[in-house]
């Protein structure tokens, strides 16, 4: 298990974003860690996030599709896919589904030091006044709930999520689901990491 | 954003949102209540922003607003019973899910055939999670609207869910019956088969993703499905080597199609996003050969 877990603000604000945009649906999305952090330290640490579905989450052809390609960015520019988020459909339920189980799996096959985080609903506010993840991790082969409390967030991370849902940047994100309605949505949202890249 | 347009494009959004029922509801809200501040140039058409703005404001928890709406409506239409699915809708949206049904239930007394308030009781049930008795209930309105092709795409959701594939492709099956050239059922399907795996359904598959791009050929998910399906079949122990020959060369048609579109896609600005389309059709014809 990775002695510490950090995202950056660029992966946190894409997270959030996708839930913002998406309130009445399900969904998810992987995060993407530094390789060599990783290999050589031990420290899990998000520099990107790529939204996934809010259709329908339970098929697996898109998914599939995602993970190929996602895998081929990570591999060109030192990264791995070690993470995985998933927001439920209903507002009060925190609990990973047994689709997003599954997921997690292949996400822990593809890289042993990967943990997941469920999206508390409840927790989603415009002001951002709290990190909204539960964070997972695999103990005695089993995804359990991380029990300590270190941050995993930047001291100005919030604040800058909360101006990014007040402008509504997150009309503009892309996820997967979007990018095949339609191939010239970029799924790395370059625009949203222009203006992020300002915020910081 | 409601200041950065006019109030006649504002009425216009309003109306197209609410003729394709777009769920955009914090927007529609913002909208709504800024075309309602001049409501005499709406004419007839107050009635049905209101009722507009009335779900929108539900559907974000602003129940006062929602309150406000229905009391508009009220005074207009006593009698509606349009109006008090509005009210049983709030009751929802409050969770008062009991009271909810006993409104919904009272009106079907009066009419055992309408539609929208036999389906609130399906989502009366998601809204408490229990998506079994949802489907139950679903199953139930579907005996008597079996026309309802909406509700039949959210029964095979709801079997996604609680990953009963086969139940979920048996509600596609209905829905490609009686619409037998919609390209995104045909796409549906085949997904759902490719999810239950097994060489027979991936050959179904393969089937349907091909006949959704011939109904569509810009169907991206389902271009991408026929070159997944196709090159699993031509990986698979199993099949004959005519079969592998086949599917080879089927995953290659599909490659290059969706080569094809990410160029014409491309945006000059952006990092070249085929290159990783590339790179995933190279991987895997290393293991299909």
């Amino acid at each position: 298990m990775a002695s510490e877990t950090t995202l950056s603000n660029r992966a946190y604000c894409k997270l959030i974003m996708h839930a913002a945009k998406y309130p009445h649906a399900a969904l998810n999305g992987v995060l993407l860690a530094e390789k060599r952090k990783l290999k050589e330290n031990k420290i899990l640490r998000f520099v990107d996030c790529v939204p996934l579905c809010h259709l329908s989450l339970g098929l697996a052809p898109v998914l599939e599709v995602a993970l190929f390609q996602i895998d081929s960015y990570c591999q060109a520019n030192g990264l791995i896919i070690a993470g995985y988020y998933h927001a439920n459909e209903h507002l009060k339920d925190l609990n990973p589904s047994p689709i997003a189980l599954k997921i997690a799996d292949k996400i822990y096959d593809n890289c042993n030091e990967a943990c997941f985080f469920m999206i508390d609903n409840t927790k989603m506010f415009v002001d951002c006044d709290q990190c909204v993840l539960k964070h997972y991790t695999v103990q005695d082969n089993k995804w359990k709930p991380k029990s300590s409390n270190t941050p995993l967030l930047s001291d100005d991370c919030l604040s800058i999520a909360a101006d990014l849902l007040r402008e509504k940047t997150y009309q503009d994100l892309v996820d997967f689901d979007t990018h095949l309605d339609d191939i010239s949505n970029d799924w790395l949202n370059p625009e949203i990491n222009t203006h992020l890249n300002s915020c910081t | 954003m409601a200041a950065a347009i006019s109030w006649e494009d504002a009425r216009d959004q309003l109306k197209k949102w609410r003729e394709e029922s777009a769920r955009r509801s914090a927007e529609t809200l913002e909208l709504g209540e800024f075309v309602l501040t001049n409501h005499r140039g709406l004419g007839d058409e107050v009635w049905a922003v209101h009722e507009q703005v009335c779900i929108a404001a539900l559907d974000v928890g602003d129940i006062a607003e929602a309150s406000s709406a229905i009391d508009a409506l009220k005074a207009q239409f006593p009698q509606s019973k349009r109006v008090k699915r509005l009210q049983g809708m709030k009751l929802e949206a409050q969770g008062r899910f009991d009271d909810a049904k006993l409104v919904y239930e009272e009106l079907l007394k009066e009419d055992s055939s309408n539609a929208m308030i036999r389906k609130r009781l399906v989502a009366i049930f998601k809204a408490q999670d229990r998506i079994p008795d949802a489907i139950k209930e679903l199953m139930k309105y579907l005996e008597s609207f079996m026309a309802d092709h909406e509700a039949w795409l959210e029964l095979s959701e709801l079997y996604i869910q609680e990953q009963h594939y086969s139940k979920a492709a048996f509600c596609l099956e209905e829905l490609i019956m009686s619409n037998p050239h919609n390209h995104l059922f045909h796409q549906k399907y085949a997904e759902i088969r490719y999810t239950q795996g097994g060489t027979e359904s991936m050959e179904i598959a393969r089937k349907y993703f091909a006949q959704a791009v011939k109904l569509n050929s810009n169907n991206i998910r389902a271009l991408y499905g026929l070159f997944l399906a196709a090159t699993h079949l031509a990986s698979s122990q199993k099949g004959t080597a005519k079969s592998k020959k086949d599917n080879i060369r089927y995953a290659a048609w599909a490659s290059q199609q969706l080569q094809h579109r990410y160029r014409l896609a491309e945006r000059k600005e952006s990092e070249p996003q085929v290159q990783h389309l590339e790179k995933m059709i190279d991987s895997l014809q290393i293991t299909a050969s």
